[in-house]
């Protein structure tokens, strides 16, 4: 590396099937701004298997230069093998910055490669910005959220960060280039799993999980009975989503009170939520106001639910929610092995 | 079978039930004024340690936490929930230190004591790193599992089991040879309530302290000059700039406040639909497809 340039900007990619996820191409727009402040290079880093796919969709990140670290190993994802490949690269090119979309696995990741290092990790950034000097200012939420703290790494190099998605400033895409590809030699010495995976399985929608659910098919008074609730159960089934209940429902003994969302039960924040035959008081709607996507059916066209929903039903969701189930049984194909399984969790 | 020894890690933390008041670019917060408790992940944590210990009785649990004397309310509450032993690892060569740091004082405690098995909660409330855990695990070089809800000691304490949160509703059950690591989730079981001897004699139980020289770390790998990290200001969160809905008068006014403060309700796009059962499921069934749900 010439002795004077800035050390590049780099981000750590989750990708699926050949294309980079949303959340990274959103933190690659954040690199660019960084690298182009910088008057550096922004370089797009992947780890995995069979990155050729992925040719492609690197040019819309922006970048100048990509990263592909191709192996066997790496295709699971893995933070025992990706940790030290990931560190040792780093160690070879010197870049100034790394950062990483936020995420299960990252969370894992990040934290080993900066101990690896013995360098500064800044997590779950809100916001990335350089001071005078150009030293990385990252702001990440601290005291649960109530306080924001804006950290430095002053020596230690790299300056690492993990960044949430959702928080990039609405900029426009970085125009598309084609970025220089630099094949990693991976050298997979000392770097094998040390745990191994036995079983993955999923909870039935009554039971599963409400906290981590992505989907959540709710149900209130409207459902009329334990019969109806049996139907959303279908629909949840098919989603890999859990059931959920309004107040009315559980009072009414049609579901256990371990299901109710809401003000006197739990808050969830699936990615989709489906509210069946729920008006949508406040104190149902404070329960689940986080979702990032809620489709309502409900008869009444007035009902305050639709005011927040993406996609509004009026109908009678014992008639539409079977005709929903009895479409998705032709669409929805064989589910996923545990291998293609674990790779997809890799990215969440 | 030899006899088992478990470390879990324990912080004392600004309670994260009460009001805050941060100061625009202010340095850090005077926490001493505030109420602490113990962090409510590694409540938990302890709660598997104690499980652990309940289906293998020669086991040992010892809470370790770093800190400044006030820490060992964390420590007791640790022995009255059921701990064997309690140590504070504090030297003023501690102080200001990040993640990492910190990860390093409590390797050397770890390979101290020689533990087979090391829990961490999975994140402190006030700091919200979650990044000690797997920095430790890195430190000591033993395998890793994050997000456990659930463990089992198996093959005479040669491995272990771990049921895992893996995001979308997914578990997994994976094994890993001890000694290991595990980051325990919030909520993950209930921990046990203190019995009341236990509790008192948790009040004077003696609490080993061991600093700079006991765990053999020089001065420079830890506190500020060890950290390669540094807060530079604090500051109210940034403002959720979304719409608000009044609140409803007939909700307490704690909820009320609450949720103006979370930003209250965001109103969505799109008027709803009509139509016969079959064009709404089908409705239904693109905009699936179009969000990529299926």
């Amino acid at each position: 590396m010439a002795e004077q340039a800035p050390g590049e900007v780099w981000v750590v990619v989750d990708h699926r099937a050949g294309q980079l996820e949303e959340a990274s191409l959103e933190l690659l727009a954040e690199g660019r701004a960084l690298a182009d402040r910088l008057g550096s290079a922004l370089a797009v880093v992947a780890l995995g298997e069979g990155l050729g796919t992925l040719a492609q969709a690197l040019g819309r990140g922006g970048a100048d230069r990509a990263y592909l670290a191709d192996h066997p190993l790496l295709g699971d994802g893995h933070p025992d093998v990706c940790a030290p490949v990931l560190a040792a690269l780093i160690r070879r090119q010197e870049p100034a910055v790394v950062a990483f979309p936020a995420g299960r696995r990252v969370r894992e990741l990040a934290p080993r490669v900066a101990a690896r290092l013995g360098t500064g990790l800044a997590s779950e950034c809100t916001r990335l910005d350089l001071d005078a000097q150009g030293l990385l200012v990252a702001s990440r939420p601290t005291y649960s959220g109530r306080a924001s703290a804006a950290v430095l790494c002053p020596d230690a190099r790299p300056q690492i960060a993990t960044f949430q998605a959702g928080y990039g400033a609405k900029r426009a895409a970085p125009p598309a280039r084609e970025p220089e590809v630099v094949p990693v030699e991976v050298c997979t010495e000392g770097a094998s799993p040390r745990t191994t995976v036995e079983r993955v399985f999923r909870d039935p929608p009554p039971t599963m999980d409400l906290a981590d659910a992505e989907v959540v098919v709710a149900g209130g008074r409207g459902i009329g009975g334990p019969d109806g609730f049996r139907l959303l159960e279908e629909l949840a089934e098919l989603l890999g989503g859990a059931l959920a209940a309004s107040r009315v429902a559980v009072d009414a003994g049609w579901v256990p009170a371990h299901r109710q969302v809401g003000l006197s039960g739990r808050t969830v924040a699936p990615r989709l939520y489906i509210a069946c035959a729920i008006s949508g008081t406040v104190h149902h709607v404070v329960g689940m106001k986080e979702s990032k996507a809620v489709i309502a059916i409900n008869t009444d066209r007035h009902a305050p639910i639709f005011e927040l929903a993406d996609l509004g039903i009026v109908g009678d969701v014992l008639e539409v929610v079977p005709a929903v189930t009895e479409r998705l049984r032709r669409t929805v194909g064989v589910r996923p092995s545990p291998p293609d399984l674990l790779r997809a969790l890799g990215g969440s | 079978m030899a006899k088992m020894k478990i470390v879990v890690c324990v912080a004392r933390v600004v309670d994260p039930a009460q009001p805050l008041e941060v100061a625009p670019r202010s340095l850090s917060l005077d926490e001493e004024n505030l109420a602490h408790s113990l962090n409510a992940a590694d409540a938990h944590a302890l709660e598997a340690a104690l499980q652990v210990r309940d289906a293998l009785p020669d086991t040992e649990v010892t809470a370790v936490s770093m800190g400044r004397p006030p820490c060992e309310e964390a420590l007791r509450a640790g022995l009255a929930q059921g701990a064997d032993l309690a140590v504070r690892l504090w030297d003023d060569a501690f102080e200001g230190s990040d993640t990492l740091a910190t990860a390093r004082v409590l390797a050397a405690a770890v390979r101290r004591i020689g533990a087979d098995l090391v829990l961490c909660g999975i994140r402190s409330s006030d700091g919200n790193t979650g990044q000690v855990g797997p920095q430790l695990a890195e430190l000591l070089d033993i395998p890793l599992l994050t997000s456990v809800v659930s463990l089992e000691v198996q093959e005479e304490g040669r491995s272990l089991v771990a049921q895992r949160r893996a995001g979308r509703g997914y578990r997994l059950v994976e094994r890993a040879p001890l000694p290991a690591l595990c980051t325990v989730e919030t909520g993950a079981n209930l921990p046990r309530y203190p019995r009341v001897r236990v509790r008192l004699r948790s009040q004077s139980a003696p609490i080993e302290h061991w600093g700079l020289a006991e765990l053999g770390l020089r001065a420079e790998e830890v506190g500020a000059a060890g950290s390669a990290l540094r807060v530079v200001s604090l500051s109210p969160p940034p403002p959720d700039t979304r719409g608000l809905t009044a609140p409803p008068s007939d909700m307490p006014a704690a909820q009320r406040w609450q949720m103006v403060i979370s930003g209250g309700i965001e109103q969505r796009e799109g008027g709803p639909v009509e139509g016969s059962p079959e064009q709404l499921a089908e409705r239904i069934v693109r905009f699936l497809e179009e969000r990529a749900h299926l």
